[in-house]
């Protein structure tokens, strides 16, 4: 059964990391196989916390997605998008760098993916006004989206993915992950003034067609925007709180989802036909399939294998956490990061309750949530949203932006994205493996 | 009724080599349904729609909203056309077609055209040669001629 489920779980990597069959057809017939060769039965596979399906994860991003197509209705990310541009007057870097924000924020908040579905038309709009080359702004909006995104509990897959493994919080994901994020930002964008500051002119007439467009005229529900509106705000409200009052993460998102297709008036059809399920059954498969190594102690073996190379302790878990970023970083990289985290995610419970259980007497989420652990989860939080920035396939906002950009004619080849995302990416993880090592091994706060 | 019977007899055709300018100019002279790209046989080889040439000289990233807040939007045709100018109609057609034979029923092509909402078919005989085209309009005219609805007015 062991080499049952190693063999499912290689070949279905294999499988993805190749691209050469669809990763949601791998990943549901992986979980098939795990079913048939019965590695895990049905029940566990539909019903066990540690195994099976994580339907928390799963939740939470068809209600995320739900709130997203009802607001996206109303006009609000065009109207937004547009009002940035013209905050920026024309001038290109400044539009370049508002809309790297205005990503990063929106990221935060809702999925990278749908952040640079929604402003990469009006960005080639704008650059096709201005008479620019669309390919930096474009790119610099999918590095945007991967580390805006890293800040929250729901704005990368990955952290729901964590959260929901090792019971945090959103407010946790705010302390911890945002501040690194706020300062990985200001740095990004200071560099990146150096970088296009000077290159990036346009005439003024061109700058006037840009200021003269009305984003005014982009609202095209109203009354629909202030329910989304109100829906969302309460949504975050609730995410913020839910620690407080012991609801998870999906609960909120589902009550926030079901209200607002309650009061919009929106066909549930339509609404739930846009629902991305091709990646919600991607997870669902993956959940299985991971479930059946942790079930024949494949992850158990990875994780006495991490324990030897990294020396991990009850007091200390430097050497892991400082390793754990660069490889987590450089896997996510290369490999989809979502199944990277989905067998961390076990690795680390496991490693958790080798080093820390016996010494310490703790169980569940006190176990995992130690504060030696800490530094841990937020390293492979770090490192695997970061890392999505190296390559034009490392994450899927870069896919987007790369299918959008060569769909308006301007190709982006593999090495043209590695020129912007390898020194970001490089970059952002060092800070990142500095901020870790200031935060929770030197000022221990 | 067959479709040889209400069919148009002479369909607008262009060269698979022709460029977009000419393909423009023939819509704007003629207003054709669909431009029949054709060999010197005058077999089919594609049908480009006047949707076709609309979607090659408007950007996809510019929806029907986006075009709201647009003061002045002329400029993207012109800017279109100059990207696009050398393109032919063998690069601008869609690779798959629909098409009907003469002896086809003409229920048949209205029902084709009112479930995928094609503007016209193109008719082709046995050898894939074009021979005509039936269009929409064409369809309804006969849907209201088997109605009866309109007798008393006429």
């Amino acid at each position: 059964m062991f080499w049952v489920a190693t063999c499912i779980f290689v070949g279905a990597y294999a499988l993805i990391v190749s691209e050469k069959v669809h990763k949601t057809k791998v990943a549901l017939f992986g979980a098939a196989l795990v079913l048939v060769t019965k590695v895990l039965t049905q029940h566990d596979a539909l019903h066990d916390i540690d195994m099976g399906v994580d339907w928390n994860v799963i939740f939470l991003l068809i209600s995320m997605m739900i709130i997203v197509n009802i607001m996206t209705k109303t006009g609000v990310f065009q109207y937004v998008a547009i009002k940035a541009a013209k905050l920026g007057k024309g001038n290109p870097y400044a539009i370049m760098s508002i809309f790297a924000v205005v990503t990063a924020l929106s990221s935060a908040l809702l999925d990278n993916v749908t952040t640079v579905l929604l402003l990469a038309p009006v960005t080639l709009l704008i650059a096709k006004e201005l008479e620019v080359d669309p390919v930096p702004f474009l790119i610099t909006e999918a590095l945007a989206s991967n580390i805006g995104g890293t800040a929250t509990l729901i704005g990368d897959p990955p952290n729901i993915m964590i959260a929901s493994k090792a019971g945090f919080d959103f407010m946790a994901f705010l302390n911890h992950l945002a501040p690194a994020i706020i300062v990985i930002m200001v740095i990004w964008m200071a560099v990146w003034k150096l970088v296009f500051g000077n290159r990036l002119k346009v005439r003024e007439d061109l700058k006037a067609r840009v200021m003269a467009m009305n984003e005014n005229e982009l609202i095209s529900d109203p009354g629909l925007l202030k329910k989304s509106g109100a829906v969302l705000a309460l949504t975050i409200t609730g995410f913020i709180l839910h620690g407080f009052f012991h609801y998870e993460p999906a609960t909120v998102a589902l009550f926030g989802a079901s209200t607002l297709l309650f009061i919009s008036g929106e066909e549930p059809h339509s609404i739930l036909s846009e629902v991305e399920w091709p990646t919600i059954f991607f997870f669902m498969g993956l959940f299985i399939i991971i479930g059946g190594t942790v079930k024949v102690g494949l992850i158990e073996l990875f994780s006495k294998e991490m324990i030897d190379l990294t020396g991990p302790t009850k007091d200390s878990m430097f050497m892991l956490s400082m390793v754990m970023v660069w490889f987590a970083g450089v896997a996510s990289a290369i490999v989809d990061n979502i199944p990277f985290v989905a067998t961390m995610n076990p690795l680390l419970v496991s490693l958790a309750e080798k080093i820390l259980g016996p010494e310490t007497g703790l169980t569940g989420t006190a176990l995992l949530q130690h504060p030696t652990m800490l530094p841990v989860w937020w390293s492979l939080a770090l490192g695997a949203c970061l890392g999505g920035n190296g390559t034009a396939i490392g994450a899927s906002a870069n896919v987007i932006v790369v299918g959008l950009s060569e769909k308006a004619g301007y190709k982006i080849s593999f090495l043209r994205f590695m020129k912007y995302g390898v020194p970001v990416t490089i970059g952002t993880i060092f800070l990142s493996m500095v901020y870790i090592y200031l935060r929770y091994y030197v000022l221990k706060w | 009724m067959k479709i040889r019977e209400m069919m148009n007899t002479e369909p607008t055709t262009v060269a698979p080599g022709d460029k977009l300018k000419t393909l423009l100019c023939i819509q704007n002279a003629r207003q054709s349904r669909l431009l029949h790209v054709v060999d010197k046989d005058k077999k089919l080889l594609g049908v480009i729609s006047s949707y076709d040439l609309l979607k090659l000289m408007i950007p996809f990233y510019l929806d029907a909203n986006l075009a709201k807040a647009m003061s002045d939007a002329s400029f993207l045709p012109r800017r279109a056309y100059e990207e696009h100018k050398d393109k032919t109609a063998a690069d601008i057609m869609p690779k798959k077609f629909h098409a009907m034979g003469p002896d086809d029923s003409f229920l048949e092509a209205e029902t084709l055209i009112a479930e995928k909402g094609f503007n016209a078919l193109p008719v082709l005989d046995g050898e894939g040669r074009l021979i005509g085209e039936v269009g929409r309009r064409e369809a309804l005219l006969h849907v209201v001629e088997q109605c009866g609805c309109c007798r008393e007015e006429a």
